[in-house]
């Protein structure tokens, strides 16, 4: 600025005109804090408040045994018996990957296992889990190059004094004598379900491990699942009324969802143990249907009930301890899948259970993905109660009843719409991240959540959580959750659908002598 | 003879109080949506960043599942469009808070882009193509960064009258 101009200037102060132009627009901050308040004090007037009306604080469950502390002492040598597909994804969330990262890998922390021996009849599965027993990308020590033993037989394998523990994920027909001899053994037993192939076979199942003093955990990896911790919660807390119908359904439409798992697989039967793998299974030619996909066959498993109904049962049972029911009738056939099968592909079973005046039912098809009309994906559960409903899966909405007598006067007033959900629970947001708020203002964050999969923060693979359990209670002492009792009563129930299905007749229990009727 | 220098740029009246009137409906939009956050215990970006497509999603699904970033993304989002609101109304930082507000913008639009084949699942009322209301939005506060009205009807007169006043003493 020259002389010059500085001479024309004025000298700039702050008149009456700046006053008011300068602070022209600060009037809208009013207007805006005025219109808030009305939209907020017309929200809250909309808002019920369902927590704070039961009593229930949710916190402590986002928090729930996600213990990341390191494992003191010597580690645990752990042998696994079956590297198929599920004993490779129980290595998987153990950290024995040939990924150098898995998603959530960070929330896990060195469980100081070693994976210290692998048998397997095939021999691409053993190499498997031998290359998998070499790095685990939890542990700081994984530097120490261990390198699993193959171990050709699993009576091989509870002979070694280098296992304390085995991890049995063979088809179904090798669980019973595997368990009864690990108890036997002595070593620590992490077995998958379902327990056994037959009823009688869990009686035996149960006295071994009842006789020894092995800890034991049944491979119910969702007894970690905070969103079932959550729904017994809410179901104690009676918001749902008096409960006399819950649904569970299992809906595939895919060849490997229907186990057809030995397509495009070439398998050289010279690498196969095949007389081992049948065991006391009938004599049959080499076959990879049967060998991947023995799932399809009564002769090695309980068809679908005792793999998809399974997991359903155990989520309902840890919710509600109903145990074995008092009678089943089922049915079903091969209306799909035209192949070698003799299991089901289409199935239904009713569970009655008169004590607790309520029933238990299970749809299954592997020949429809789609869950009809409730559209939240597989493994949907429905708890219908007199008051209200819940769909419960890896999240939980209730709903309430349109004539529900304790919501309404609160559905009348508009604070409850029952279409929507007035109680939405979503593992892993923020810790207390609870929706229990109906307002047409908050409604649109509710609905984002039930869109949503959520995949960050504290998210953790629940098999790991599983399998930690199991491992603290070798170290500590204690009971896992899923224990020898819970996965007879597993057992039973799912069996007795089969028995139903094969018997064509309502198969009762009776609790007293513990017998089927 | 100019009475003082308080813009390079002389508006008409229509011209300014067009150019206000966008600066504070912008303004409310940010301070809007700022405060609802503030006050909604439950709200986190992780959702609207988990689902983000294209290919920067990579990096906006690792700022979700940081948990460390994603509250760090949060709070500068919450306060962020709280603060440009507050700036964008009061005329206050106004050229500071229309580029700090088209930045945003770009992200949210990086985050979401409306290219064709890509759908999202929080409600849309209309359908996109390349240009959606973030675009708009953040073009519209260029085009306010570039024609400040701040410094004639907004805080920002006070800022640069002291100025001024120094550059004559």
């Amino acid at each position: 600025m020259s002389g010059e101009e500085k001479q024309l200037i004025k000298t700039p102060k702050a008149g009456r005109r700046d006053f008011l132009k300068g602070l022209a627009t600060i009037p809208v901050f009013g207007v805006f804090i005025a219109g808030y308040l009305a939209k907020r004090s017309h929200d809250r007037s909309q808002q019920y408040n369902i927590f704070a009306d039961i009593d229930l604080d949710l916190e402590e469950f986002e928090n729930s045994n996600i213990g990341l502390s390191e494992q003191p002492g010597d580690s645990i040598h752990l042998g696994i018996i079956g590297v198929g597909s599920r004993g490779k994804n129980i290595l998987d969330s153990l950290g024995f990957s040939e990924h150098d990262e898995k998603d959530g890998s960070n929330n896990c922390a060195d469980l100081n296992i070693t994976l210290a021996g692998v048998c397997d009849v095939y021999d691409v599965a053993a190499e498997t889990g031998i290359a998998l027993s070499q790095f685990n990308q939890y542990s700081k020590k994984s530097a120490r190059k261990n390198k699993a033993q193959r171990f050709r037989h699993y009576q091989e394998m509870l002979e070694s004094k280098d296992i304390n523990a085995v991890i049995i994920a063979t088809p179904d027909h090798w669980h019973e004598q595997i368990v009864i001899d690990a108890a036997k053994a002595g070593k620590h037993i992490y077995c998958e379900k379902c327990l056994t192939r037959t009823i009688e076979e869990a009686y035996q199942v149960r006295d071994a491990i009842r006789a020894s003093r092995v800890v034991f955990q049944y491979g119910h990896q969702n007894r970690q699942q905070n969103a079932y911790h959550v729904a017994r919660k809410i179901i104690e807390k009676n918001v749902l009324g008096n409960i006399t119908l819950i649904k569970t359904h299992t809906n595939r439409n895919t060849p490997a969802g229907a186990w057809l798992r030995h397509l495009n697989r070439n398998v050289n039967p010279s690498d196969v143990d095949w007389q081992q793998w049948l065991g006391k299974a009938p004599q049959q030619p080499f076959s990879p249907s049967r060998f991947f996909g023995w799932q399809k066959f009564f002769e090695y498993s309980g068809g679908l009930p005792a793999h998809m109904f399974s997991h359903e049962y155990d989520a309902i049972n840890q919710i509600f301890n109903l145990g074995i029911p008092k009678s089943v009738v089922a049915s079903g056939g091969i209306f799909y899948w035209k192949d070698d099968r003799n299991t089901p592909d289409v199935f239904q079973a009713i569970f009655e259970y008169p004590n607790r005046e309520l029933l238990l039912t299970y749809d299954a098809t592997l020949a429809s993905s789609s869950t009809g009309e409730y559209q939240s994906g597989a493994k949907t559960k429905e708890i219908f109660g007199s008051d209200a409903w819940m769909k419960l899966s890896m999240d939980i909405n209730v709903m309430a009843d349109r004539h529900s007598k304790r919501f309404k006067q609160k559905i009348d007033s508009g604070m409850i719409q029952p279409s929507q959900p007035f109680l939405s629970y979503r593992p892993g947001l923020k810790p207390g991240s609870l929706d229990a708020i109906t307002s047409a203002s908050e409604r649109y964050y509710a609905s984002q959540g039930l869109v949503y999969t959520y995949q960050g923060g504290k998210k953790i693979d629940v098999t790991y959580l599983h399998v930690k359990e199991w491992l603290d209670c070798i170290r500590n002492g204690g009971t896992p959750s899923c224990s020898i009792d819970h996965a007879f009563e597993d057992a039973i129930t799912c069996l007795m659908a089969t028995k139903a299905y094969l018997e064509g007749r309502k198969v009762e229990w009776d609790a007293v002598s513990e017998k089927i009727i | 003879m100019v009475k003082y220098n308080l813009n390079s740029q002389s508006y008409s009246t229509f011209q300014l109080t067009s150019l206000v009137v966008l600066r504070i409906l912008i303004g409310w939009h940010f301070l809007n949506e700022g405060i609802s956050k503030l006050l909604n215990p439950y709200w986190t970006s992780s959702a609207f960043l988990n689902e983000s497509q294209w290919i920067f999603a990579g990096i906006f699904k690792w700022m979700a599942a940081t948990p460390a970033i994603l509250n760090i993304v949060d709070i500068l989002n919450i306060w962020g469009q709280i603060f440009i609101g507050i700036g964008l109304i009061a005329g206050f930082f106004t050229r500071t808070a229309c580029l700090s507000g088209a930045v945003l913008l770009f992200l949210y639009y990086l985050c979401w882009p409306p290219l064709i084949g890509f759908s999202y699942s929080a409600p849309q009322e209309v359908n996109y193509l390349f240009v959606d209301k973030n675009l708009i939005e953040m073009t519209a506060l260029v085009v306010l960064f570039l024609f400040n009205s701040g410094h004639i009807i907004g805080v920002d007169r006070f800022i640069l009258l002291r100025k001024q006043r120094k550059v004559i003493q």
